[in-house]
């Protein structure tokens, strides 16, 4: 009758541990993931705050003066959604590799060409505040593309207009 | 609840206290993180906002000043730092510029001749935590406004 209640909890501590450990190895993916996310929606609110307030580094800004006009005025841009594709394990990075899907809206900028710089902006700034999430910024390049975190390698496709 | 924790000799539901305290944390970590991504993004949109709210201001007093005709005056004080940050503002005929850390911010004004006092300048530039006077002045029949 010795050791019976010994046995009983060695199996519930082995069925614990045979349970927590994918479980934790699971939900700290999905903890990188989700922080990526909050940093891209946060990144891409950044970009949609300096499109509509018109507010550029120097070099853009001159530029726009000559090709983008319309862009040197305050718009009114939101961000409605973003959303990512998990394009499975890339062999390049070695790493899981997410684009991200920003949805947004503009309705006072009607160019397409305007509409991409806007878009441009709005991707620049979500791949920016990943990297300054995990601090990556060395990894990468000047435009942080691709964006990277521990386990995950970020692309962005171009900005939908709604 | 709580005398349990306290008095369990088994540590049974130290156990789950612990992996309770684990999750909180993770969570309270994850929120933490979150919250200072967004108000740095504030911070930042804040300058920019600010900024914009200046050319305006100064775009509207000059459109102001010109409107109203010979002699009307108005009298600006330029903020001495925005959200802790030097900058300049550049005025001439086509509109206000606003330049902080390396960003600009533009705002358009209909084309109308702009000067310092003595009209050698078509370019003013004005500085932070200065007063400026922008007054409406005719010569040749032709109203300009004079940023001093």
């Amino acid at each position: 009758m010795q050791g019976q209640l010994s046995i009983e909890f060695l199996l519930v501590i082995g069925l614990s541990v045979m349970v927590l450990f994918p479980l934790t190895i699971s939900l700290s993916e999905a903890h990188e993931l989700n922080q990526a996310m909050a940093a891209a929606r946060d990144g891409a609110l950044h970009g949609a705050i300096l499109d509509g307030l018109a507010f550029y580094p120097e070099e853009t800004f001159f530029n726009y003066t000559y090709e983008h006009k319309r862009l040197i005025n305050p718009s009114n841009v939101k961000i409605v959604k973003v959303d990512y594709i998990n394009q499975g394990f890339n062999r390049t990075y070695q790493k899981t590799k997410i684009q991200l899907h920003i949805h947004a809206s503009a309705p006072s900028v009607t160019s397409k060409a305007d509409r991409n710089c806007l878009g441009d902006r709005i991707n620049f700034y979500a791949r920016k505040k990943i990297c300054e999430s995990f601090e990556t910024q060395n990894l990468t390049n000047s435009l942080f593309n691709p964006a990277y975190s521990n386990k995950y390698v970020f692309t962005t496709a171009d900005v939908s207009w709604e | 609840m709580g005398s349990y924790i306290t008095t369990d000799q088994c540590a049974s539901l130290n156990l789950d206290f612990m992996i309770s305290i684990l999750f909180l944390l993770l969570i309270l970590g994850s929120i933490a993180s979150v919250a200072e991504g967004r108000m740095k993004t504030v911070q930042q949109g804040e300058e920019a906002a600010e900024a914009r709210l200046l050319s305006e201001e100064i775009a509207q007093a000059i459109e102001e000043t010109y409107l109203r005709g010979e002699g009307h005056e108005i009298t600006l004080k330029t903020p001495t730092k925005l959200k802790g940050s030097d900058y300049i503002v550049q005025v001439n005929q086509s509109g206000v510029l606003v330049r902080v850390k390396g960003r600009c911010g533009y705002s358009f004004s209909y084309s109308k001749q702009v000067s310092n006092l003595d009209g050698t300048q078509d370019e003013v530039i004005m500085l932070p935590g200065r007063s400026y006077t922008l007054q409406n002045v005719k010569d040749n029949n032709h109203h300009r406004v004079v940023i001093f």
